[in-house]
């Protein structure tokens, strides 16, 4: 049984497809990167997995049960985080007490803070590198430690499956690197991931699979390598003037 | 003269503060921007003068019947909001403003348009300190106002169920994220903000007349500060009612009893102006 199974999944926003039968299969323990030209539809994929927008057609199973209507907390319960393209932290929170949300009802709950949440939220920081920013407001953080920052709030509800949007968009090639030892990390926990991440600089490097998208539709799946000598991805990625150029002249 | 008016400025303004309290909660965690807020404050207020005449209940000892009516109430009004479309704010000041009517009119039937007030004589005897003197209503509001708020304070900084509701206050979709049921926030809200209006009826009724309209002030007040503040800002809530609260004694002693209902209205066109963003109490995302 498949972690996270996608069967036949679309998403329809007026006229528009915005995803267009989507099958898809995580197995436990993988790191699949999800790539795709701008509008290929992968937000909105990660959207249906986590219950913030509803499937027009098609199914999400996670461990073996049908997801696919159930409200966000719950999904998050059953183990299924995310971070967001834009860092969304609670801003006039202070870093840890912004993890420490997320440990509020991921276990048995207490109404008064609990110390062994303190501790493994101070230990989230410290796997992220914030650990000397505790302090800190959430609002005043910079974007790479907002982003670090979204990684350990997500890890602090310890999800079985972790959807990565966009983490290293705008980092400098060091900054992309210290996120794959990040990554790996999080995999060494017991996590799978699931990355979205448009220059694949990040994907490339830690994924086991890649699923690459365009205009909504699956257009391959696969090792890395092979996924990047796609020809369809390849056109999805450099542009289609010259290959529509060549099916015009083939006409 | 001047002790005099600071000091009935702070108790005013404490007790504003317990007003706005509950709106702020309230419009914080659900966007229910809540125009009955005055009128279930006015409803608080009745019951507890009901209470007190029928049954010769003394002040203190109503509370825990207003409590529970305007638990009763909210629970009930929650369900109707909840059922409200987006953009919650817009569609919610319609809701309630008709609703705030209706309670209007509700309160006019059972409890006529006469004028009433829970009138504890003890409440005027002044208490004599070094420096100052106050009475025995400006304690007990003064008291219950600031013992009130700072357990909603402890409850909503140092206890899980208070982060939770701070984290849906500041990003719904984060706080769900982080496993937050988003709908049991807004339900905890309302019943808190049902506390809060309970506590701050028959306090209402002690240093106010109770009529069906009277509600119209208190929701201005709440508005007004929670303007001024932003939501779920306990210690800027604060500080906003007692501007205000100032403001309106040392309007009483220069200008009169008067002009004092002017004073929220003035604030609030002036907050209007100057803090244009302050109307969704929220930082730009």
């Amino acid at each position: 049984m498949s972690l996270l199974r996608l069967e036949a999944l679309s998403k329809r926003f007026g006229e528009h497809w915005a995803l267009k039968e989507i099958d898809f299969d995580l197995e436990e323990g993988e790191i699949v990167g999800l790539v795709g030209p701008n509008g290929a539809g992968k937000t909105t994929l990660f959207n249906l997995i986590t219950g913030r927008h509803k499937p027009s057609s098609g199914r999400v199973w996670f461990e073996g049960k049908d997801i696919t209507f159930y409200r966000p907390h719950e999904i998050q319960r059953y183990g299924i985080s995310r971070t967001f393209q834009s860092s969304r932290p609670f801003a006039r929170m202070r870093v840890l007490e912004n993890v420490v949300v997320g440990r509020i009802f991921s276990g048995k709950f207490h109404l008064f803070p609990h110390t062994e949440d303190t501790n493994m939220a101070r230990q989230l920081l410290e796997l992220v590198g914030l650990a000397h920013k505790e302090d800190a407001l959430a609002g005043e953080l910079t974007l790479s430690e907002r982003r670090r920052l979204d990684l350990a709030r997500a890890l602090a509800t310890e999800p079985k499956l972790l959807l990565l949007d966009e983490v290293v968009a705008g980092f400098s090639p060091l900054a992309v690197k210290q996120a794959a030892e990040l990554v790996q990390r999080a995999r060494e926990r017991g996590v799978t991931l699931f990355i979205v991440d448009h220059f694949m600089s990040l994907s490339l490097t830690v994924s086991d699979r890649l699923l690459a998208l365009d205009h909504g539709e699956k257009i391959a799946e696969g090792k890395p390598q092979e996924v990047m000598r796609n020809r369809k991805v390849i056109r999805a990625y450099l542009g289609t003037r010259h290959d529509d150029e060549a099916q015009s002249a083939e006409r | 003269m001047w002790t005099t008016v600071l000091v009935s400025g702070i108790t005013l303004g404490s007790f504003y503060t317990l007003v706005a309290l509950g709106f702020a909660l309230i419009f914080g965690v659900t966007h229910t921007f809540n125009l009955a807020h005055g009128e279930l404050i006015v409803f608080a207020g009745y019951v507890a003068y009901w209470m007190w005449k029928t049954y010769g209940v003394s002040l203190l000892l109503t509370f825990p019947a207003a409590i529970l009516a305007t638990l009763v109430l909210c629970l009930i009004l929650q369900r109707l909001f909840s059922r409200l479309r987006e953009p919650m704010e817009m569609n919610s000041i319609v809701l309630s403003f008709g609703l705030a009517i209706l309670l209007q009119n509700g309160m006019l039937f059972f409890f006529s348009g006469d004028y009433r007030l829970i009138r504890v004589p003890l409440l005027n005897q002044r208490i004599h300190l070094p420096g100052l003197s106050l009475s025995y209503g400006q304690f007990t509001l003064l008291t219950i106002s600031l013992l009130v708020l700072a357990l909603t304070y402890v409850l909503l900084h140092h206890t899980y169920l208070g982060k939770a509701l701070r984290a849906t206050i500041q990003d719904r979709e984060s706080a769900a994220l982080a496993g937050i049921n988003v709908r049991g926030m807004g339900i905890l809200a309302f019943a808190i903000g049902a506390v809060l209006i309970g506590l701050a009826g028959p306090l209402f009724g002690s240093i106010h007349y109770l009529y069906p309209t009277a509600g119209l002030q208190a929701t201005l007040i709440a508005v007004t500060i929670t303007i001024f503040a932003g939501v779920g800002q306990i210690r800027t809530l604060i500080l906003g009612g007692w501007i205000l609260g100032f403001a309106e004694s040392c309007t009483v002693v220069l200008l009169g009893a008067s002009w004092r209902e002017l004073v929220s209205a003035i604030m609030l066109l002036t907050l209007l102006a100057l803090r244009p963003h302050g109307i969704l109490g929220r930082e730009e995302q």
